[in-house]
């Protein structure tokens, strides 16, 4: 009974989002669209370059997301929850990132015939049908088991409560739950669909994003590569992830749900935070020392350029401040990662440093003129992505519960060390 | 509460009361091994490494193949107990000895194999002596020596209350215990300062692990060698080391399970969390593997694709294929399904894995020295009797101690097992209720309460 009411408890606080945030991010939005038709008219090169980093950023955020709850989901998590659905919220943003690849077939030739006449060896490689063909066929399968991962986390709650009646229905509730059986059945159903996308989704993820660090930033350098690059850049991606949703949880919890997400959970998602900041620059510090040591013209000289060279210099020494020696000397204090309003300018920090390390690995293989590419255009572009992600992120939270009422919740597992939770559910 | 301590320390402490045939018998099938890798080194010793297959260009094989292996192995002692005690895992309490120590067994044979490749194990001191700190071999010492002491030490602390149960109850090896048990009585303050010493070694512990098998990796990455000079080097090396780790302690559980009848410590739900794991690295391993040849065939670089075909087509494509079907095929095989990883499925995957990680660092070590860079005329390697000698003496000499150890002190630690029992139960629920709004905790308490 207990859970009953739990359940329907939850239902009954969905987040009522303000229609305010909807106009402001709506606004946003058409004015990075306008700023982008307008950059392409006067400086295509530039408006382009701000819209992969965008792309790379804003999508991989999402995925990142996306990612922590399929974690979460294979090593049977019970600390997070509400932290897990949040993640699972910005699922919703990665049909539009795959909609907003598209358009980067048209500047994919542009982009790499540098590199394809400077080094012709390397052939395939720069070849842009082929890199698109199999971004598209990456990032739609991601896009896809990601979708069917969060359908079988949220299929229950929205069966249970079309069986109850406490939802209006609607063509997604209906999509949803078609086929439901009953409860009983769909726990096990819904159990099974997640233990075999949450793996897919963890393979898929690395593969994909191996190739996308190959194909959309690597390749736009004619000589340079890393054989760490690509698993450089998926903990570069995911660690981008957990910080998205360091200030999603924050802002859920500070605006929308309060008391969804506890001071533990925070700390724990800060934890998780601090861990990856030491993974993140081990990689950074692996793939420096190897290339320094060496001293082979082809691997420094994207290096120097980008770490020793101004005025790039300025942005490589800025993102291992933001993202790693200030998180990391923050996080440090157990208080700091229980402080709300701390976690979430970490996130914001540590996010801000990773649009920056997007921005330092494309802009200095493709801007080869004195000036620094960093004004108007990028903060449009940035506005726009950033208004389509909160719309789809929005869309989300007003449509499912942020506590979910998975049965390996800490609630439940605290119910069965106390002899009470079969009980408890069979009332 | 008194007839549980007891029951543990009698099933515990049974192994080094008591010593059966099966003791003798082990030590003696040891013994042999041994005995035929002493001959092999007296032999190297008095005539020089011209006794082994070493020669221009292939000048690193077997033992330099397996220094890299049991560096390699002794990460089991890192992530099995610094994180799983720095997590807070329950299941880590019976395992957690037996990781620690094969960290520091393997330690010592592994640092022995670079003492049997110098050829003239004298010239070790010229690390010191003659040490440029521009050079990973420097690197390698300074970082293995620290692994080494932090690892006994993480070793000790938690073994000094069983120590002092040793000391008390048995009758034997009284000053040797006494030494060893510091004082030990079991007081609150004692065991707060325990407790606070074991956790900062934990935390210690782990940044000095990742940091040798990176260092190891420096040896081979820092050359330009044709598919040695690799950024992925560090991590992959890393993820191997774990992965073999997680293999060997594996194995070892299993095989002391069997022989100590600790069947009521070690039970399936340990074997299939640490297949789990197991699992886990497997795909990471393959992850790893995949973009170091991805990346070469990326690069195209004429000497490196050399040693890249030699490997997949080439002279080495047994060795290399034979790896990717230990590393991977088979653990896949036998871990994915859940409702099949019974102990008999994760023995046959630790053991694939086992064999797996020592051709994988075969495979990195031999074909780029085969066909190296510079215009040495290219050359095979083929070990002779004396190599392979020395290979059995280390694997033996290795479980050799390990069986020596398990005679000495308990394998499983009682105390950490009676602390669980005790208390762990308590304190997991403690720290998920802190997972909850406040409401819905309010709410649990009235059913428990209901409940009783």
């Amino acid at each position: 009974m207990v859970l009953e009411q739990e359940r329907e408890k939850s239902w009954a606080s969905l987040p009522q989002v303000s229609p305010r945030w909807r106009r402001n991010l709506g606004a946003l939005l058409g004015f990075g669209v306008l700023i982008f038709f307008l950059a392409l008219r006067l400086d295509p090169l530039r408006g382009w370059q701000a819209y992969l980093i965008n792309f790379l950023f804003w999508g991989g955020m999402a995925q990142g997301a996306v990612v922590f709850a399929a974690i979460y989901h294979v090593v049977g998590g019970k600390w997070g929850p509400s932290v897990r659905r949040c993640g699972e919220g910005m699922v919703a943003f990665l049909p539009v990132s795959f909609a907003l690849f598209l358009p980067l077939y048209f500047t994919l030739d542009s982009f790499l015939s540098p590199a394809r006449d400077l080094n012709p060896a390397r052939g395939a490689w720069f070849d842009p049908r082929f890199i698109f063909v199999r971004g598209g066929l990456g990032l739609g399968l991601m896009t896809v088991l990601s979708l069917f991962l969060v359908y079988y986390s949220v299929r229950l709650e929205v069966g249970w409560a079309q069986e109850r009646k406490l939802r209006p229905r609607r063509w997604l509730y209906e999509w949803i739950t078609d086929g439901w059986q009953g409860e009983e059945v769909e726990s096990q159903r819904c159990q099974r669909g997640m233990d075999v996308l949450a793996a897919g989704v963890l393979l898929a993820y690395s593969v994909t994003y191996t190739f996308m660090a190959f194909d959309l930033i690597m390749s736009l350098d004619p000589f340079w590569y890393s054989s760490l690059f690509g698993g450089y850049y998926f903990i570069s991606t995911f660690y981008l992830g957990l910080a998205g949703l360091a200030v999603a949880c924050v802002l859920v919890q500070g605006r929308l749900a309060p008391s969804a997400v506890t001071p533990s959970q925070l700390s724990d998602l800060g934890r998780l935070l601090l861990g990856f900041d030491l993974t993140y620059v081990a990689m950074i510090w692996s793939q420096y020392v190897v290339i320094w040591y060496g001293n082979l013209p082809e691997e420094t000289q994207f290096i120097i350029l980008r770490v020793w060279t101004m005025p790039w210099a300025i942005f490589s020494w800025s993102v291992l401040a933001l993202s790693v020696f200030i998180p990391f000397v923050i996080f440090l204090s157990q208080q700091a990662k229980r402080v709300p309003k701390m976690v979430f300018a970490v996130g914001v920090l540590i996010a801000s440093g990773l649009w920056l390390e997007r921005y330092v690995l494309i802009v200095p293989s493709l801007w080869h003129s004195d000036s620094i590419p960093l004004g108007w255009v990028e903060i449009g572009v940035t506005a726009g992505f950033f208004g389509a992600f909160g719309l789809s992120y929005l869309f989300f939270l007003g449509r499912f519960p942020i506590v979910p009422f998975a049965p390996s919740g800490a609630q439940s597992a605290v119910l069965e060390i106390k002899g009470g939770g079969e009980r408890a559910v069979k009332v | 509460m008194v007839e549980h301590k007891d029951v543990h320390e009698e099933i515990l402490l049974a192994p080094i009361a008591q010593t059966g045939p099966g003791f003798y018998w082990a030590v003696a099938g040891l013994a042999v091994f041994i005995l035929w890798g002493a001959i092999a080194y007296a032999v190297q010793f008095h005539q020089g490494l011209g006794v082994t297959g070493l020669q221009q260009p292939v000048s690193w094989g077997f033992y330099v193949t397996n220094f890299v292996f049991f560096i390699g192995i002794s990460h089991a002692g890192t992530l099995i107990s610094a994180i799983l005690r720095l997590s807070k895992a329950e299941w880590r309490r019976p395992i957690t000895r037996m990781a620690e120590v094969i960290t520091v067994m393997v330690l010592f044979i592994g640092a022995g194999q670079i003492l049997i490749d110098l050829g003239r194990p004298d010239r070790m001191m010229n690390v010191i002596r003659y040490g440029r700190y521009q050079s990973p071999l420097l690197w390698d010492a300074t970082s293995i020596s620290a692994y080494l002491t932090a690892s006994v030490v993480y070793l000790y602390l938690p073994m000094i209350p069983d120590i002092a149960v040793l000391r008390d109850r048995l009758k034997k090896r009284k000053l040797f215990y006494s030494v060893l048990a510091l004082g030990w009585t079991g007081t609150e303050h004692q065991q707060r300062i325990l407790n606070r010493a074991i956790a900062i070694m934990a935390v210690l512990v782990i940044p000095i692990a990742v940091s040798v098998h990176s260092v190891v990796s420096f040896v081979f990455s820092m050359t330009l060698q044709p598919m040695w000079h690799s950024t992925i080097f560090g991590p992959y090396f890393v993820v191997g080391a774990i992965f073999s780790g997680i293999a060997a302690l594996i194995v070892a559980m299993i095989v002391f399970r069997k022989a100590y009848g600790l069947e009521p410590y070690l039970k399936p739900i340990h074997f299939r969390y640490l297949g789990q794991l197991l699992l886990i690295m497997a795909l990471l391993w393959f992850y790893f593997t995949f973009s170091e040849y991805l990346t070469g065939y990326y690069g195209a670089e004429p000497e490196e694709m050399k040693v890249f075909w030699a490997k997949f087509i080439g002279p080495f494509w047994p060795f290399f294929w034979a790896m990717v079907l230990c590393n991977f095929v088979i653990p896949i095989a036998c871990l994915a399904r859940l409702s099949q990883r019974t102990v008999g499925k994760v023995l046959i995957a630790s053991l694939s894995v086992t064999v797996g990680m020592w051709l994988e660092r075969f495979i990195i070590v031999v074909p780029t020295l085969s066909f190296p860079r510079v215009p040495f005329p290219e050359g095979v390697y083929s070990p002779t009797w004396v190599e392979w000698g020395l290979m059995a003496g280390s694997f033996a000499l290795f479980a050799l101690f390990y069986l020596l150890f398990t005679k000495l002190f308990p394998i499983i630690s009682i105390w950490e097992i009676q602390e669980g029992r005790e208390t762990g139960l308590k304190e997991v629920e403690e720290r998920l209720l802190t997972y909850l709004p406040d409401e819905a905790e309010a709410n649990i308490l009235a059913v428990s309460t209901r409940g009783r």
